[in-house]
């Protein structure tokens, strides 16, 4: 088998055109606002040359605000998966590792937040909190962590067993060398597979956040574009094209970032597949 | 094995039957718990001791326990009865310090060469890790000479070095985790079937160059194997394992040429079948052996010694009969 | 007899898990930033408390506000066994009649989108996954994960505009009033059960067709399929059926996705169901409403695990070990 250098495959190929032509998008939002079409003040215009998505319901140019939610939806994407996957990981090693008294408490946690439905409690949990943006991350990142430390805690439960783990014990290494050193760069592969698919989690919980009314005012992501477009009738209106815009960036940085996450795992598991079969 | 004459390594010298025990265990009891079965017994009240830079076999079927012996004399796994003792001292009543010393001078070699090294760690890294985690090197020049001269004693060149586990063939593996366990110069090596896994060839230069390795630097071997003539080509000493016990142990030229234990000679003669193993009480070889008494149903025989550094397991050598 | 200790221990499980719901759900207004009156009376009512010592008074007392915590947790847990969950100043009724009124209809789009889904899901997946490298299969499978991650309500929004607004086929929304025709019925629930059921049955089909894959490369399958036994009555008989536990655990999670897809749905489609009523009580800020139906909305979900769980030991007799 080829081990040197990556070679994506189709699937990820895709996905990664998906997340460039969404980063482009966030790039270009850094760009002076006039160069997107100035604000018509006109309510509900539709696409033209002056304004190529239209106009929304107090007239503001669809696409200037388009470009800025790219940000507020990426970086809370990107921050929320962080937490989430810092937390799956230390929460999945340390059990998985340790095993016994300290891996069933860890264990009992963890199912409460699988079994609890995780978006009704976000919101719960958002509207006492208020809208703002670290608390979006926050609520993200403190509930999206029961996958990763489920997947994290099997697979360091797996290396516990192997017998190189047993190898270090017997030459007298500590077990919180053994952890940091040996234990989670072999939990890597799926810690980083996890956290493209939370990033693409964390965006789609993001925009059903902030769909509900919960995200921040102060910066407009693309869920609160949708929620606007609910709110404010553009809907009943018929004006497509404030809601669809933003309905298809979610889709397709989400779609961008689980393909990628997909093709990690699919590779990770074909490569660590011996390990696994003989312990 | 042509490679390996039997002579030159088949040395019960007196010298080394005189000395004293540098690591052992004595009426050693395991019980793997188990929720399902109640629990499972593997080692049945076994002893045995290894001494300075002499080469013991421990041979056995597959299920005598040979492994679970290994581990436990290793350190890796905590008898359920019984003690293990390092040098004069038991392990149970050892401090930090005296373990870390018992850690540093007790190497174990496992079975799986391709599961015994971190597969995300360079190879070179992991034969220095011992290195680091007990200070042996003061500077990276320090760890480096003694990485390079315990791999070149195994056959490893510093290309195989820079590489990581998966890129290694078997053979190239268990060199490493040989040099790995070597590179704290220890006491003893506890070998856990190292070449089970590899081509007979593979083997037979492994071999070979573990036996040149202990010869320079006089630690002992304990060698757990299934394979009865390497035993007896490379054994000073040998120990014979069944249903969790030592049924009979004594230099390697004695043991070979006149076997005691009916178990001994059936496994010699290749007709043993540790399958049909008496898990009860008694001897554990009671239903199939062909010289069975009545007492040996009733209780399981007492270690009985019928020369100098030579013990059977059995009544028929017990002196009340 | 293990069947009713497993049992037992499984029903215990989840009632310590309802009582986590519980004590979590106690906990969040008092101890999150900000006065716990606002979010345990409600902003309105808090506010025309405070303007009145009587009502505040009262109120205290029932909430047991100024006792120590144990005690409010004693209240707050019977009347929970009283269904008394409060009342909504935004809706100005008592919250347990609100929910009476609203669970069942969001029941009445989870339930049968789930059953559907999971039904077209199986057979989807099952498709997919065997001989999964054709290429219209591969197509169809990256277009469930693309469907998979649309968001559900923004789904919602594009049928609205093509079959209520363009097409005039359906509904703008809303709930069929009351002693409504059957047809009137089927308008009003077709476009949310039709959006709940694509999302859902993609997602069942991206598991059903991973386990199909996972099984498919078996050593018994591709036994079997030496023998000579069909497709259609292979995957059947090998593939459904050893896949059916899983299958069964995997409605319980459905459930719960279901029931967090079908609220941001029911915003949509301003469906008066529980989602659509936690988003009124967002808006309103009326916590007791938005707290009760969250309690009621986790209780469906872990019913629907144990029901799952129930379902999964029924059927498997390995899951009883």
């Amino acid at each position: 088998m080829k081990r040197f250098g990556y070679s994506p495959t189709g699937v990820e190929w895709a996905g990664i055109a998906l997340i460039l032509a969404v980063f482009a998008m966030t790039l270009m939002s850094f760009l002076p606002g006039g160069c997107f079409g100035m604000p018509s003040s006109i309510p509900y215009l539709p696409p033209s040359s002056s304004n190529f998505l239209g106009t929304n319901d107090i007239g503001d140019d669809v696409l200037a605000i388009l470009l800025q939610g790219s940000r507020v939806s990426l970086s809370i994407g990107l921050l929320g998966a962080t937490v989430s996957t810092l937390f799956g990981t230390v929460i999945g090693v340390f059990a998985g590792f340790m095993g016994g008294t300290v891996d069933e408490a860890l264990g009992s946690i963890t199912d409460f937040f699988l079994v609890v439905p995780a978006l009704p409690l976000m919101i719960l949990l958002a509207a006492y909190l208020g809208p703002s943006f670290m608390n979006v991350v926050m609520v993200i990142g403190l509930l999206w962590w029961p996958t990763t430390a489920r997947m994290v805690r099997a697979r360091a439960r797996q290396i516990r067993g192997s017998p190189f783990i047993e190898g270090l014990m017997g030459v007298g290494a500590r077990k919180p060398y053994i952890m940091f050193r040996h234990v989670l760069p072999n939990v890597w592969g799926i810690v980083l597979a996890r956290f493209v698919l939370a990033v693409s989690s964390s965006i789609l919980l993001e925009a059903g956040l902030s769909f509900i009314g919960l995200g921040d005012p102060q910066n407009p992501s693309w869920g609160m574009m949708l929620h606007f477009a609910m709110t404010r009738g553009a809907l009943l209106h018929g004006a497509w094209w404030t809601f669809v815009p933003p309905g298809i960036c979610i889709s397709f940085s989400s779609l961008g970032f689980i393909l990628i996450g997909m093709g990690m795992e699919s590779r990770y598991r074909s490569s660590t597949k011996s390990i696994g079969d003989v312990s | 094995m042509k490679q390996l004459s039997p002579k030159s390594y088949e040395t019960p010298s007196q010298r080394l039957l005189d000395s004293a025990p540098l690591l052992g265990c004595r009426d050693v009891v395991k019980i793997f718990k188990s929720y399902l079965k109640g629990g499972f017994t593997a080692l049945a009240g076994a002893s045995i001791s290894i001494r300075r830079g002499e080469l013991l076999a421990l041979i056995g079927e597959s299920g005598s326990g040979k492994t679970t012996l290994a581990k436990i004399l290793a350190g890796l796994i905590q008898p359920t009865s019984g003690e293990v003792f390092f040098g004069d001292k038991p392990l149970a009543k050892m401090g930090s310090k005296d373990l870390l010393h018992f850690r540093r001078k007790v190497q174990f070699v496992p079975q799986y060469p391709d599961l015994a090294l971190d597969p995300t760690w360079y190879i070179y890294d992991s034969i220095a890790e011992p290195l680091r985690i007990h200070k042996e090197a003061r500077t990276r020049e320090e760890e480096l000479e003694k990485v390079r001269s315990v791999s070149s004693r195994v056959g490893l060149g510093l290309d195989q070095l820079r590489r990581k586990p998966r890129d290694l063939s078997g053979g190239e593996l268990q060199r490493a985790v040989l040099a790995k366990a070597m590179v704290l110069s220890p006491d003893v090596v506890i070998a856990d079937e190292p070449t089970s896994m590899l081509d007979p060839s593979t083997q037979a230069k492994i071999v070979h160059q573990l036996l040149e390795a202990k010869k320079e630097n006089g630690f002992a071997v304990l060698f757990v194997t299934h394979d009865l003539s390497l035993a007896e080509a490379i054994s000073n000493r040998v120990c014979v394992m069944l249903g969790g016990s030592i049924v009979e142990s004594g230099a390697a030229s004695d043991v070979f040429s006149s076997p005691l234990h009916p178990y001994t000679l059936s496994l010699l003669s290749g007709s043993a079948s540790g399958l049909e193993m008496n898990r009860g009480t008694g001897c554990p070889f009671y239903s199939q052996c062909d010289a069975r008494m009545g007492a040996c149903s009733k209780s399981s025989p007492p270690e009985f010694m019928t020369g100098k550094a030579r013990s059977v397991r059995c009544w028929l050598f017990g002196q009340d009969y | 007899m293990r069947f009713p200790l497993f049992l037992f221990r499984k029903f215990l499980r989840y009632l310590v898990l309802v009582f986590a719901i519980i004590t979590v759900n106690f906990l969040i207004p008092r101890l999150m930033p900000g006065d716990p009156m606002i979010f345990i009376f409600g902003e309105e009512v808090y506010g025309a408390a405070i303007r009145n010592p009587e009502l505040f008074e009262a109120l205290t007392a029932k909430y047991g506000l100024n006792l120590p915590l144990v005690d409010q947790f004693w209240i707050y847990l019977m009347s929970l066994f009283r269904a008394d969950f409060g009342y909504s100043f935004s809706y100005g009724r008592q919250i347990s009649e609100i929910i009476a009124e609203r669970l069942p209809l969001t029941l009445i789009m989870t339930v049968p989108s789930t059953v559907l889904s999971l039904v077209a899901g199986t057979a989807i997946g099952l498709t997919l996954g065997w001989e999964s490298d054709r290429l219209p299969k591969r197509l169809v499978s990256a277009a469930c994960v693309a469907v998979h991650s649309f968001p559900t309500y923004w789904l919602a929004m594009l049928m609205l505009l093509f079959f209520s607004l363009w097409l005039g086929w359906a509904p703008i929304g809303g709930a069929p009033p009351a002693g409504a025709s059957f047809v009137a019925i089927v308008q009003h629930l077709s476009l949310p059960l039709l959006v709940l059921a694509i999302f859902n049955t993609a997602y069942v089909s991206i598991i059903v067709r991973g386990l199909t894959i996972e099984i498919s490369e078996e050593p018994f399958v591709i036994a079997a399929l030496s023998k000579g036994l069909g497709k259609l009555n292979f995957s059947l008989r090998h593939l459904l059926k050893p896949s059916l536990p899983p299958l069964l655990s995997l409605f319980a999670i459905e459930m719960g996705f279901a029931f967090s897809g079908a609220l941001l749905v029911e915003i949509a489609f301003s469906w008066p169901g529980m989602g659509y009523t936690m988003w009124q009580a967002v808006i309103e800020r009326d916590y007791p409403l938005l707290q009760a139906s969250f309690t009621m909305v986790a209780l469906v979900v872990v019913s629907a695990n144990a029901l799952a769980d129930a379902l999964s030991y029924a059927l498997d007799p390995r899951s009883r070990s």
